[in-house]
């Protein structure tokens, strides 16, 4: 099964949809394409992270809250 | 802030997914901006009249002193004192119609100047990436307006402390954003 999509893989004719290879008319606009291609890949992935960050510095504050209530009482 | 059991406010947290999805907006507009200039030959393309650097840097200015002024509303909130958050919301309100203002009489000289949007890549993603930021200016305008029209009635700041912070918080990445647009589009 694994050799059947190897060889699937290997024998497909290349799909014309990626720009930076097939659209990219120089070398500045392939950095173009790189560049954003990057940007879009990371930006959601970045975007992902600072949330999660904050919602668990946010629970980190509550817990040290929690703590000083539950250590006063 | 946030409710008893609530780690973040649910209106905070929900405005900052959303202003998530605002950034891949801007960001795509940004990635066709970057190729289409990239691909073009000679950018700004000759025949096209310039775009006015100086008056709309003063008008990033004004738009950079709001996000100070609503700021202020957010300080005034926490502090209980709701005479002050009223001006200051209206200070942010009027500062963000003035960046409103001067826009739309760029875009009237600039139209006058044969800049369209069907004028080729450079009206097209102009309009496109000027335009979208506009509009959430406009969009936030109006949202400010409705909170000042409830700020006015509420009996304290501090019941008007929620929206506010929601508000500033979209305010703050429409005010973000626009430095990287005019760098781009304008200054580039």
């Amino acid at each position: 099964m694994g050799r059947c999509t190897l060889g699937a893989a290997l024998a497909a004719t290349p799909a014309h949809a990626c720009p930076a290879c097939f659209s990219a008319s120089g070398p500045a606009v392939l950095g173009t394409y790189l560049l954003t291609g990057g940007l879009m890949t990371l930006l959601p992935l970045g975007i992902v992270a600072v949330l999660a960050l904050w919602v668990h510095g946010r629970a980190r504050a509550a817990a040290r809250t929690r703590e000083a209530h539950s250590s006063q009482a | 802030m946030a409710r008893q059991g609530e780690l973040v406010e649910s209106g905070l947290l929900a405005m900052a997914v959303f202003l998530g999805t605002e950034a891949m907006l801007f960001a795509g507009l940004v990635s066709a901006f970057l190729v289409l200039r990239a691909s073009a030959p000679v950018w700004p393309p000759p025949g096209q009249p310039r775009l006015p650097v100086g008056v709309t840097g003063m008008n990033t200015l004004v738009l950079l002193l709001s996000a100070y002024t609503m700021q202020r509303a957010s300080v005034a909130t926490r502090g209980e004192a709701r005479a002050a958050m009223v001006r200051w919301l209206a200070a942010t309100a009027a500062l963000g119609t003035a960046f409103l203002l001067v826009q739309g009489a760029e875009w009237t000289a600039l139209l006058g100047h044969g800049l369209r949007a069907s004028s080729g890549p450079y009206g097209a993603t102009f309009y496109a990436i000027v335009g979208s930021h506009g509009l959430h200016v406009a969009a936030a305008v109006v949202t400010l307006l409705v909170l000042l029209a409830r700020a006015w009635r509420a009996p304290s700041a501090g019941e008007c402390r929620r929206r506010v912070e929601v508000c500033r918080l979209y305010w703050l990445f429409v005010v973000a954003v626009w430095p990287v647009l005019y760098a781009l589009v304008y200054l580039s």
